[in-house]
């Protein structure tokens, strides 16, 4: 007697959980996001593990992810409602499209300090930094957050190098390579492959410069009429994404065969690649250096005049971060 | 021609053949000397093997199918904008005057130009691509018609005047006709320029397409794929431009029971 | 008829400036997205400014560069290929169908290639715009020697004029009028694909302006460029059209 009454409390129970699923998932809200640099650690991996794992089904999302080359065609589409956020853009391209009338907000840091690094030809007499006094170094172009964090690092080790904007990594690879350039720019775990091969060697990386720790060169910003609109959907997005980049960290063994393969490297260089990315460079908040930012960009010409308090205060909004 | 080989090929197809040859060496030459850094030019036979790897991958073949829907849509939407207008401003002899120049000079500016206005009116996706297809096929289209038109012998008309023909007719019946000839040819105009207009706005921004694969492993660095889908997209787009030969080529054959 | 000629023109200007005023109505009242679509009294101030005191002067000269050098290529090698296919029956045969086929195909799609051998650089853009060049030269030389009239030649052979003086004073003069033909057509083919690599590479002059502006925000300058870009194209083929006129 009791089985068959439990019996049907549980079909019931399936039954109940079998539609209320059906509903949740035509209740999904499609979230665009813009994405620079697929396969980047900082830029994709938190999306793959949220997509994989439906952190962001739960939260009633339905992800539709743009990768771009990165920069300037990550943020246009969210200035013209193409799309509803926009990942790892360079901060001074940001500051140029508010000043411009851009309707975006920055929503969070994407990355604090630096996750380049520069090599040279490993047959080349250039053991560190310091030595590249005086040569060319390439970096992907004016303004962009290799740029600045070029200059950083001649000022901070005091080497005066001549700054070439050669392009992107393949470009600074290949022209490194050809001798065109004393040290080219890459970001892990590209070029990892070849610096344990023995064909490059690093000079100099971000991250060994606490210095550059100041800076978030890299945020995220939204549609601002998105998120006007949209407060809890936003909210639910930064629940599910900060859900899965802990993920991430605390389940490396998991997530890094994965890295490995949308980069096409080996698991060994991916471990490495890890170094490059503690978690505390990943915070999504504060956004740091922004006043410092914003002189340079003025300096570069991405500004017509410096952003005043209101303004800043305007562009930045990290109330849809969890607490 | 001279006596050549015992088989009798034809000295034509004699250069053809060693040029052929000659090619494959020469890249393999350039390739394997280092007189340019190695990885840039793939030997030959690697760019071979990633072209078979590419063709059997399953992701090819979804990115084939966004290329060719867009390329479709795109010429579609050219082929009608561009004959209805030229139609219009071929019968309206004073307003086709009017436009003419100005269509001229229009075609004559690279489209790709258009494309971030494209982007910005029809998305990230496959509305920009098929915008750009469609305004770079949309010229050698109208401008065809427009020479047909003017080609077209003004006693056609008088005949058709005479008969009391309306509008309707006259354009159907005694226009489209005469034009068809030029119209054949400005639409296998239009389909490659469309199909040349689609893939550079894939190669500029896209996440799908044939374009999209080929700038993503210039990105990647994967020179002998990014090498490999370039050689499938020249091979498409001729693959196209026969397809649409031949289907021409059928037309063609109405054509005459509809003038006579 | 004069009349109607000018009628003509007359409509045609009014209605070039009837769409200008629409649009500018239409963007400033907001009915359509000013960050979309600039108004055109902002695109022609920011023309004017970037004129005046910005890059496009130096822009115009960088494309204008690239298109001569690659032009100036793309002669050489279309006259010296034309020569030869011409002079030796069986190449011409032999490469005909592939000239023919490679002029009809999207060529400009093999531009990554010479950016990563030229690297992000003017030459990658003078080597696209020298190979879409080529071919219509190439064609226009071969077709040109080949269609001079018999009668040309057997007067001069009568006159007992040299082969070299045969070729030099009958046979390239009375081909010029298709040789030029085919040189027009190489150089609107040059100029077009230079300005859309540009734009597609984001190097170089004009081209790059518009893909630079748009990317960076500032769509009154990418528009202030196409508007640049419609213009001098629509000029160089007016040119390009009176001198084969003038060369008939």
């Amino acid at each position: 007697m009791e089985q068959r009454f439990w019996g049907k409390i549980a079909a019931f129970g399936f039954l109940f959980l079998f539609i209320s699923e059906t509903l949740l998932a035509q209740e999904l809200k499609t979230v665009r996001v813009t994405v620079g640099q697929r396969g980047n650690w900082d830029t994709t991996m938190a999306f793959v593990t949220g997509e994989k794992l439906g952190f962001f089904a739960q939260e009633g999302i339905k992800l539709d992810i743009f990768f771009t080359r990165g920069g300037a065609e990550t943020l246009q589409p969210v200035s013209t409602g193409n799309a509803d956020f926009g990942w790892a853009n360079g901060t001074f391209g940001v500051l140029g499209a508010y000043e411009k009338g851009a309707r975006i907000k920055i929503v969070s840091a994407n990355y604090t300090g630096s996750d380049a690094f520069w090599y040279v030809k490993a047959d080349s007499p250039y053991k560190n930094f310091k030595d590249l006094a005086g040569k060319k170094v390439g970096f992907s172009s004016p303004g962009s957050s290799t740029h600045l964090v070029l200059l950083r690092l001649a000022e901070i080790t005091q080497t005066k190098v001549e700054a070439v904007p050669i392009g992107g990594i393949p470009e600074n690879y290949t022209a490194v390579m050809t001798g065109q350039i004393a040290a080219g720019w890459s970001v892990p775990p590209q070029r990892l492959a070849e610096s344990k091969q023995g064909t490059i060697r690093i000079v100099a990386r971000g991250f060994d410069y606490p210095e550059l720790e100041k800076v978030t060169l890299r945020v995220n910003i939204g549609n601002a009429d998105f998120l006007k609109k949209n407060l809890g959907l936003a909210k639910a997005f930064f629940r599910a994404y900060k859900r899965a980049m802990d993920y991430n960290y605390a389940h490396l063994k998991e997530v890094l065969p994965e890295f490995a393969k949308m980069n096409k490297t080996p698991l060994e260089i991916a471990e490495e690649a890890l170094k490059f990315f503690p978690p505390k460079a990943l915070a999504l908040s504060p956004v740091r250096g922004l006043d410092y930012q914003v002189e340079k960009a003025l300096e570069f010409g991405f500004l017509k005049k410096k952003l005043d308090r209101k303004q800043l205060e305007d562009l930045v909004d990290l109330s849809y971060l969890p607490q | 021609m001279r006596k050549s080989f015992a088989f009798r090929i034809s000295p034509t197809v004699t250069i053809q053949g060693l040029s052929i040859i000659a090619f494959i060496f020469a890249w393999e030459g350039i390739s394997r000397s280092g007189l340019i850094f190695k990885d840039l030019v793939p030997p030959f036979f690697t760019v071979l093997r990633q072209i078979t790897i590419l063709l059997l991958s399953h992701d090819f073949w979804g990115h084939l199918k966004i290329s060719l829907y867009e390329i479709g849509m795109g010429f579609l939407l050219a082929a009608l904008i561009g004959v209805s207008l030229g139609l219009f401003l071929g019968v309206r002899l004073f307003w086709g005057e009017v436009f003419e120049p100005i269509i001229l000079y229009l075609a004559a500016t690279p489209k790709i130009i258009f494309f971030p206005v494209c982007i910005m009116l029809f998305g990230l996706d496959a509305g920009s691509k098929v915008a750009i297809g469609a305004l770079s096929g949309f010229f050698p289209i109208v401008i065809s018609i427009l020479t047909g038109a003017r080609e077209l012998n003004p006693i056609y008309l008088k005949v058709a005047r005479s008969f009391k023909a309306s509008p309707f007719m006259t354009y159907f019946k005694v226009y489209f006709p005469a034009i068809l000839r030029h119209l054949f040819s400005g639409l296998r105009l239009g389909l490659g320029v469309t199909v040349i207009g689609t893939f550079l706005g894939e190669i500029k921004l896209s996440r799908g397409g044939l374009g999209f694969m080929a700038i993503n492993f210039y990105n990647q660095f994967d020179l002998p794929s990014m090498y490999g889908i370039i050689i499938v997209i020249f091979a498409l787009a001729g693959l196209v431009n026969a397809l649409m030969g031949i289907i021409l080529a059928t037309f063609s054959r109405y054509r005459h029971t509809l003038t006579t | 008829m004069n009349l109607k000629k000018h009628h003509v023109i007359a409509v045609r200007g009014l209605t070039v400036f009837l769409f200008f005023l629409v649009l500018e109505i239409a963007v400033a009242k907001g009915t359509i997205n000013p960050l979309i679509i600039a108004r055109p009294t902002a695109m022609i101030l920011s023309l004017y400014g970037n004129i005046v005191q910005g890059e496009i002067p130096k822009l115009f000269l960088t494309t204008m560069t690239e298109v001569s050098a690659a032009f100036g290529l793309a002669a050489l090698i279309g006259f010296l290929l034309g020569y030869f296919l011409w002079r030796y029956e069986y190449l011409g045969l032999a490469y005909e169908t592939l000239l023919g086929a490679l002029f009809a195909s999207p060529l400009v799609l093999v531009y990554p290639i010479f950016l990563v051998i030229f690297g992000r650089s003017p030459a990658a853009v003078v080597a696209m715009g020298t190979l879409a060049g080529f071919i219509p030269i190439t064609l226009g030389v071969r077709d040109g020697l080949a269609q001079v009239n018999r009668t040309f030649i057997r007067v001069g052979k009568s006159l007992n004029l040299s082969n070299r003086a045969i070729f030099w004073r009958i046979q390239l003069p009375a081909a010029t009028p298709t040789i030029f033909s085919g040189l027009r057509l190489g150089f609107t083919y040059t100029l077009v694909n230079v300005i859309g690599v540009e734009f597609l590479a984001e190097i170089g002059g004009l081209g790059k302006l518009v893909s630079a502006a748009y990317f960076r925000f500032q769509i009154d300058t990418m528009y202030g460029g196409i508007l640049t870009i419609i213009i001098l194209t629509g000029i160089f083929i007016y040119l390009t059209y009176r001198i084969q006129g003038k060369v008939k």
